[in-house]
């Protein structure tokens, strides 16, 4: 009896300890996972740094001047290119890539408003007031709208009193418009903003809102003249612009492209508005931050404007904030995470109706 | 189920260390190609730019070979020009300057346009095109398709020459196919005497698209004409005789003291047309002028007498231009200087030379 309590003891020990080996195994195990998943994941943050680092400090010029002007456009960003670069070297990027703008006037005799004659129109095939047409290129796909009628256009604010921006839909219902973009810059610290405070001239229905001579805008006159350019106040006083906003740069003034002198600087989500010489406005917006569509540069959409006729084109406000809203529906991708943002104001499109 | 003891989970353990070990140096490894990779992507990345491809081809321009651009023209849109004058011409716009580029805008996707420029004046435009074999990695290639020049263009250059005068231009006559007028008046024509060589003008037009044209003149003396230009208009100036007739100045002098004194009454219209050709335009203008005067001074002399511009329309007929100050006492008011300026016609009467006509300059 004594012998086999003390077999049964022993055997009842090592139970304990293969019990305990085991735990200790599966404990083991559970840290060797959780060690490959964080060397997995460090060696992938690594990979990311090491790409960012050779595509900042790399042998591609081309790549870290992409690189650079599409975060240094971009709201919350901006401060990559300043962690592996001096400032100094950076601020010889923006110098290298900016766009040099046209700083003549527009010409309004470069553009004559086609305003068919209802009679004559009438045995002729019926040209939509409004055509969308997709536009795609190597880095982005977007949209061109083309308002035939340039007097539908007008800018429509978010708000009376400024307190905050208003959803593209929101504002584009609110005015019981057909659809249109998102139109100025705005105050946007780090990506936090609500559209509150837009940035450069604002005239909406002949009444000056905001003035700002350092940002190039574009507004229709009275006579639906699109003006693109920065101005002063006395030339706002003599052009009786009915509604402009903007952010620039100002693509093209007279037919004439503004000169771009890298082939290609930041690629982003962009948004432009221009004029044909038949006065038809052009509404474009690029999507971007993307798998399907980076985005576009400053080349690309001088590109796109030549392309659909324009002799007068100048950049929106872009990124995040680029948009295009038409008969109910969002037609661009956004890019933001939760749905669009809230903006200042927005280019619009009149119901012919209530014209 | 093996019976885990002490000694199994020291070599498991030890086995996951080496697989842990392994894993870790492949990480290692993958991260260091992926470095490796991303490098030569970039690098292969930055080459396809075309920019390098516009530079190296202004660098060769800068570099004074204008092979590629001479190759870009045609040739028989400037016929009268060689290859030589193209490089000269050239040479001189982009010697010395900082060649600048920037991109055109280009419908066609498989191309690219670039203005091309010496400090700030665009000289050519260079079209790239899109190679049809992309990178190993997938990247659009460049080549260069055209360079053409955008400052040549043919301008028109004007001479205008006397009718005898033989022009030439880079040493080869102007012809009757670079004549655009002929017997254009001069100023000297309605003083001539009837049958005498015409004074005629004519004027010839040629082009060139860069050089600058060498214009030359003769007269039908053979001798070298002055020719002066004002913008692309070049002008043959008349050879002067001035060396033939210093010693007639004298008496162009005396002549127009003895005019000048009749004009102002010194002298009567009877010894002034002493001086003159009978019945010429001089004598005429005397005679009818002696009808109306009223003017009377009782002293007069001339200063600062200037005569030049000797041309010998004939061996008896010349023409000079002669300035002074006439200067006129009278007894009633102040003393007044009349300032002369006149072109004045000789013929040659008995030895003498006498006055034909006189214009006002």
């Amino acid at each position: 009896m004594p012998k086999n309590h003390s077999r049964n003891s022993r055997s009842e020990r090592s139970r304990r300890e293969e019990k305990q080996l085991r735990r200790r195994w599966r404990s083991g195990r559970v840290f060797h996972w959780l060690g490959v998943f964080l060397r997995i994941l460090l060696a992938a943050v690594l990979a990311l740094l090491i790409l960012l680092h050779r595509m900042f400090l790399g042998p591609s010029q081309t790549v870290c001047d992409m690189l650079t002007m599409s975060l240094l456009e971009s709201s919350a960003l901006k401060f990559v290119p300043y962690v592996y670069m001096r400032s100094e070297e950076v601020d010889e990027i923006i110098a290298r890539c900016a766009v040099v703008e046209r700083e003549e006037r527009v010409d309004p005799s470069l553009v004559t408003i086609a305003r068919p004659d209802p009679a004559e129109a009438a045995g002729q095939e019926e040209v939509p007031d409004i055509e969308l047409v997709r536009v795609t290129g190597s880095t982005y796909k977007g949209y061109m709208m083309i308002v035939h009628d340039p007097s539908r256009v007008f800018l429509g604010m978010a708000s009376e009193t400024g307190a905050r921006g208003r959803y593209i839909n929101e504002i584009v219902e609110g005015f019981g418009a057909v659809g249109g973009i998102n139109a100025s810059g705005f105050y946007d610290p780090n990506g936090t903003g609500n559209g509150a405070s837009p940035q450069g001239t604002v005239i909406s229905k002949g009444e000056l809102l905001r003035f700002d001579a350092n940002i190039t805008i574009a507004g229709f006159d009275e006579n639906d003249i699109l003006h693109v350019g920065k101005f002063t106040r006395d030339e706002l006083d003599q052009l009786h612009l009915r509604d402009a906003a903007g952010w620039g740069p100002a693509l093209i003034i007279n037919g004439e492209p503004s000169e771009v002198p890298a082939t290609k600087t930041g690629l982003n989500p962009r948004t432009a508005i221009g004029q044909r010489a038949d006065g038809a406005a052009l509404l474009l917006v690029v999507d971007g931050r993307h798998a399907s569509s980076i985005g576009a540069a400053y080349t690309d959409l001088i590109d796109i404007m030549v392309d659909f006729g324009a002799v007068n084109a100048c950049n929106l406000d872009g990124g995040f904030s680029s948009i295009m809203y038409y008969e109910g529906h969002r037609v661009s991708d956004v890019t933001t995470l939760d749905d669009s943002r809230r903006i200042p104001n927005a280019f619009l499109i009149r119901e012919v109706e209530s014209k | 189920m093996k019976k885990l003891t002490y000694a199994r989970l020291y070599r498991r353990a030890r086995n996951y260390r080496r697989r842990n070990f392994f894993f870790t140096l492949v990480l290692i490894a993958a991260i260091v190609f992926f470095a490796i990779f991303a490098d030569s992507v970039l690098r292969e990345f930055e080459a396809t730019q075309p920019k390098y491809l516009v530079d190296e081809v202004a660098g060769t321009l800068s570099a004074g070979d204008y092979e590629s651009m001479w190759s870009g023209e045609d040739p028989t849109l400037f016929p009268e020009e060689t290859q030589e004058d193209y490089y000269a011409y050239v040479r001189g716009l982009l010697s010395g300057k900082e060649i600048t580029w920037h991109e055109a805008i280009v419908p066609d996707q498989t191309q690219r346009g670039y203005r091309l420029s010496a400090d700030g004046r665009e000289f050519a435009y260079l079209t790239l095109r899109r190679s049809e074999t992309p990178t190993k990695h997938g990247f659009e290639q460049w080549e260069v398709e055209s360079l053409k020049s955008s400052v040549i263009a043919p301008v028109t250059y004007t001479v205008r020459a006397p009718m005898t005068s033989s022009v030439t231009v880079d040493g080869t006559v102007l012809g009757a196919e670079s004549l655009t007028g002929t017997n254009i008046a001069t100023e000297w024509d309605e003083h001539l005497l009837e049958g005498m060589p015409s004074q005629k003008e004519c004027s010839y037009q040629f082009t060139r698209c860069f050089s600058e044209p060498v214009v030359a003149a003769t007269d039908y003396l053979g001798r070298s004409q002055t020719v002066t230009r004002e913008g692309n208009a070049f002008t043959a100036v008349r050879c002067w005789d001035n060396d033939r007739f210093q010693e007639d100045i004298p008496r162009v002098e005396e002549v127009l003291h003895a005019v000048a004194d009749y004009i102002v009454g010194i002298r009567t219209v009877g010894q002034a047309r002493a001086y003159c050709v009978k019945d010429s335009p001089a004598s005429n203008t005397m005679y009818m002028y002696s009808l109306w005067t009223s003017t009377t001074a009782s002293r007069a002399r001339i200063e600062d007498f200037v005569c030049e511009d000797f041309i010998a329309l004939s061996d008896d007929f010349f023409c000079c231009h002669v300035t002074a100050n006439f200067i006129c006492t009278f007894r009633s008011r102040d003393d007044t200087t009349y300032n002369l300026d006149y072109e004045m016609y000789f013929q040659k009467q008995k030895d003498r030379w006498a006055l034909y006509d006189i214009a006002t300059k």
